[in-house]
This record gives structure tokens, C-alpha cells and sequence, in this order.
């Protein structure tokens, strides 16, 4: 698993193992280096599972609690990175079935709200909402429909299952090969795959005008390209989006 | 029972590509940035123990004197309920007894989930007879921090220990069953304004429980039909005790029980 080691903002070059064994043993800088090397795409993960980004903040707090206070527990039988994954995503669950039971899902309008004031305010390194490096460039026509769709898609799937959400989140948004996503979902491979499946599935029923009738592949209708992050489900995939 | 997504269906490719598409691909947010930096802040205060059986709520206990006296009390309480269970056997004739026994022939209402637990309830059991016996110790001492110190160490580590159990689960339609057949569990003992952090009641990665006042009683880590919550069982009143199940996070009262005491 690379790790970020060398980054410039850490000055530390210590792989993740290396660090929790640190922090285990007592130093008490290695978590932060840790976990700001990682945060990021923790951060993608809880924002797309939780859907509310005040709920993700808070189960990526959470997991990042739980990850402090249990890192003796970590046996190294998977790579740390995964192991993170685990904990902020059974955070979030956590949190989907305590929020299950006071109220209602967020709003899917709070996820573009919030993306809006990421972008305006943009600090360094935040980047528009639409993917890509080719985004500053693209029209604005073309942007206003691909913003569209992608709200559409996120409002389709904060209406999930949450397992079903969560596996979608870490396959086929991060990347993740299956088998990975199995350790950090705690379940088989194959319940994975199902999940994934009955996931899309369902997505393919509610948004059936963006990704048309079954039939022989073709772009959606309004032509734009979508990611190429898709990964095969075989275990050894390599990752889609980059980090 | 629904049908098998086809997995050669076309639009399931496409499917996924629009969520790779949907990828949030932004940094963490400053603000979000800055609250976990203050957090992990506050833990590096923290008692250094990340053993992974960390009870690092138990370092405000141990400066309080009164919480102490109140736990010792508590566990005695709990001793004297495993005393009974195992004392009496197969004896039925009390309510309390009754009450539990019901709930150990029910294996059927209570589940296999619970089996998990089953390799622990040894442990629990003799872990109970110790805190029992040290909280008797510790009474007949009567109450300097000379005397109740041998209690603090001895029971940071037994409640370390309980905490590396998974949580209790519990469903809505055997909970009063469930809960009077926990009740020989000793959990962590807490006071009444006392603040714990749910998720050192269980190190088990997957339960995951804010911080709240649960009030005085003997605090257990459990999912009620699969969420997080702590069951909190209250110190006995005359005949009776009052079983709460609280919210994660806010302390609110889920359900509520009544035992016979």
C-alpha cells in the first residue's frame, strides 16, 4: 500500500505502519501525520455514505476518535489504509442507523449547497465540483447539465440502503478493489459484489433517463463524458480516482 | 424476495461510471480540518494508553473519591446479583430469578447473535466475583484513598477488560427478556453526572457511541435492532430496578424496563 510518505506539508517519511506502531508506542505526533495523509479521502468516503457533510464531519470525527483510542488493536493483517477505511465507515453506519432512528435523510441539497460554498470560498486546493483537469475549460451549458446529473446521481443514492451505499461509495466512486472493500465492510466478497449490484441496480431504475434502456452500451443522453474510475470487480483491481 | 440484478445488463456499467463521475474529489474542508486538529489535540492530553482496551474516562474516576465509594457500592450490587444467579442454580422461586432463568431457557427469543457473547460470559462471571469481593474489601475499609485505591487500579482494569467485549444485542421484541438475562453482566459503573465516551464501553471497531451523561448506574455497550446504544442498568430501588436504554451521543431514553430487584 503507498503510503504518502515524503509529503512535503508532513516532513515525515515514516510509512503508515510505521506510524501507528509510533503512536502505539507513545509518540505523540504519529497519529496526526497519520491521519492527515489519509483525511482527504476519508473525508470522500464519509461525505458520500453520510450524503450530509455536518453528518460526515461528525462520523469522520468519530472514526477518527475510534482510530486513536484502538490503534493497539490493529493487527496488521490488512494494510492500515484499510483499516482506516473500516473504522470512519462503521462510524458513519453507526451514525446512518442512530439518524435513522430521530429523522429523516439530509437533504441531497445540503451536498451541493456545500459544495458551492467549498468552491466560492475555494482555498488552496480546492478544486471546482466537476471532475477532471480538463473542468476549468469546459463550457458552462455543459457544466450546468453535468452538475445536474451528478445531483441527481447523489440524490438517487442517498436513498440507498446504506450498505448498499457504502459499498457503491468505496467500489465504484473510490475505486477500491472488492476484496478491499470486503475488510473494510467486514463481510465477504460476495456480499460486496450483491450489494454493488443490487445498488446499481436500483440506481439504473431511478435514474433511467440519464443512463437509458438496456440495451447495447451508448453514452448518456446528453453525450458528456463521465469518469473512467469504474474498477473490475475482480480482487486484485487496481484503484480507480486517484487520491 | 426480489430478483438477481442481471449483471450483463449494460446500464450497469454505465451506472457506475456516472457515480465515478460523482466522486467528491475536494479536499477536506478547513473548517472540518480544524475540528479534528482540535480533537486529536484534546486526545494527545489524554492518558497515553492505546492499548486498545483504553478506558481513558477512567483517569477523572480515579480523582473522584465519591464516584469511587458510589462504584464500589454499585459492584457490590452486582456481586450480590451473580451471587444469587449462581448460588441458587436451578432455583426458580424468585421473582429476580425467575425473571433470569426465563431468560437463559429463552435461547430461541434471545438468538444466535448473542452467541458471540457466550465465550465471554465465563470471564464476565468471574470477573464479577472479583469486583465483588474487592468492592466488599473495600467497604469494610470504609472509605479513606488509602483504602479504595487497591479498588481503583484493580477495577481500571477489570472495566478495561469487560470493555474488550463486543456489544450486548438486543432486539425490540425480546428486550425485556434480553435485558433481565444481561443483568449478571457487570458493565462499567458510572455516577450521575458523569460524562463517558460510549465507545470505550466496547472496543469492538464497529460500535461507535458519543460521549454523554448516562447517569448512575451499571453501563453496558449494545445495538438495539443494530444500532448503537448503552443500556444502562440503574441502582436498585427497594423490589425493583430500572433498566434504561439510551440514544448514543444525546443520553436519551430509548425504552425502559422495569426489573423485579
Amino acid at each position: 500500500m503507498p503510503a504518502e510518505a515524503g509529503d512535503p506539508d508532513e516532513g515525515d517519511e515514516r510509512d503508515d505502519a510505521a506510524l501507528l506502531a509510533a503512536h502505539v508506542a507513545g509518540d505523540s505526533d504519529a497519529f496526526g501525520v497519520l491521519f492527515r495523509r489519509h483525511r482527504d479521502r476519508l473525508w470522500a468516503v464519509a461525505l458520500r455514505t453520510m450524503g450530509a457533510p455536518e453528518s460526515a464531519a461528525d462520523g469522520l470525527q468519530d472514526g477518527m476518535v475510534a482510530a486513536y483510542r484502538r490503534a493497539g488493536s490493529f493487527r496488521g493483517d490488512a494494510a492500515v489504509t484499510t483499516w482506516l477505511h473500516r473504522v470512519v465507515v462503521n462510524a458513519c453506519l453507526d451514525r446512518l442507523r442512530a439518524q435513522k432512528v430521530r429523522r429523516a435523510d439530509p437533504l441531497p441539497e445540503q451536498l451541493e449547497e456545500y459544495d458551492a460554498r467549498a468552491r466560492g470560498t475555494g482555498g488552496a486546493g480546492v478544486e471546482p465540483l466537476a471532475s477532471g483537469s480538463a473542468a476549468d475549460a469546459r463550457d458552462p451549458a455543459d457544466e450546468a447539465v453535468s452538475a445536474e446529473r451528478r445531483r441527481r446521481v447523489l440524490a438517487a443514492l442517498a436513498e440507498l440502503p446504506a450498505q448498499q451505499r457504502a459499498a457503491l461509495v468505496l467500489v465504484d466512486m473510490e475505486g477500491y478493489p472488492v476484496a478491499e472493500v470486503a475488510e473494510m465492510l467486514d463481510c465477504k466478497v460476495g456480499t460486496v459484489k450483491s450489494r454493488c449490484a443490487r445498488g446499481r441496480a436500483r440506481l439504473a431504475s431511478r435514474l433511467a433517463d440519464l443512463v437509458g434502456p438496456p440495451g447495447p452500451d451508448r453514452e448518456p443522453d446528453d453525450g458528456n463524458h463521465v469518469g473512467s474510475g469504474a474498477v473490475p470487480e475482480g480482487g486484485g483491481g487496481t484503484r480507480g480516482p486517484p487520491a | 424476495m426480489a430478483s438477481r440484478p442481471d449483471p450483463s445488463d449494460p446500464r450497469d456499467d454505465r451506472v457506475r461510471r456516472m457515480l465515478a463521475d460523482a466522486r467528491h474529489d475536494q479536499p477536506l474542508p478547513d473548517d472540518v480540518a480544524a475540528r479534528l486538529d482540535a480533537v486529536l489535540e484534546r486526545l494527545g492530553e489524554e492518558e497515553p494508553d492505546r492499548s486498545g482496551g483504553t478506558v481513558t474516562h477512567l483517569a477523572a474516576r480515579r480523582r473522584a473519591a465519591r464516584g469511587l465509594l458510589l462504584a464500589a457500592a454499585a459492584v457490590v450490587v452486582v456481586g450480590v446479583g451473580v451471587g444469587q444467579l449462581v448460588g441458587t442454580g436451578s432455583d426458580s422461586g424468585g421473582d429476580a430469578t425467575s425473571a433470569a432463568a426465563e431468560a437463559y431457557d429463552d435461547s430461541a427469543a434471545a438468538g444466535s447473535a448473542e452467541s458471540a457473547d457466550e465465550g465471554a460470559a465465563q470471564d464476565d462471571l468471574e470477573s464479577a466475583r472479583e469486583q465483588s469481593s474487592a468492592g466488599e474489601s473495600s467497604l469494610d475499609a470504609s472509605g479513606t484513598d488509602d483504602q479504595v485505591a487497591p479498588l481503583t487500579a484493580q477495577s481500571e482494569e477489570q472495566v478495561a477488560r469487560l470493555a474488550q467485549r463486543p456489544p450486548v444485542r438486543l432486539t425490540s421484541d425480546g428486550f425485556s427478556r434480553q435485558v433481565a438475562r444481561l443483568r449478571v453482566r457487570p458493565g462499567l459503573v458510572s455516577t450521575d453526572d458523569q460524562v463517558v465516551n460510549g465507545s470505550d464501553l466496547s472496543t469492538s471497531e464497529s460500535f461507535t457511541c458519543p460521549p454523554a451523561v448516562w447517569g448512575a448506574g451499571s453501563l453496558l455497550a449494545a445495538r438495539y435492532d443494530g444500532s448503537p446504544t448503552v443500556l444502562a442498568y440503574r441502582p436498585p430501588s427497594g423490589d425493583t430496578q430500572v433498566v434504561d436504554l439510551l440514544q448514543c451521543g444525546s443520553g436519551e431514553v430509548v425504552r425502559s424496563v422495569v426489573l423485579p430487584g
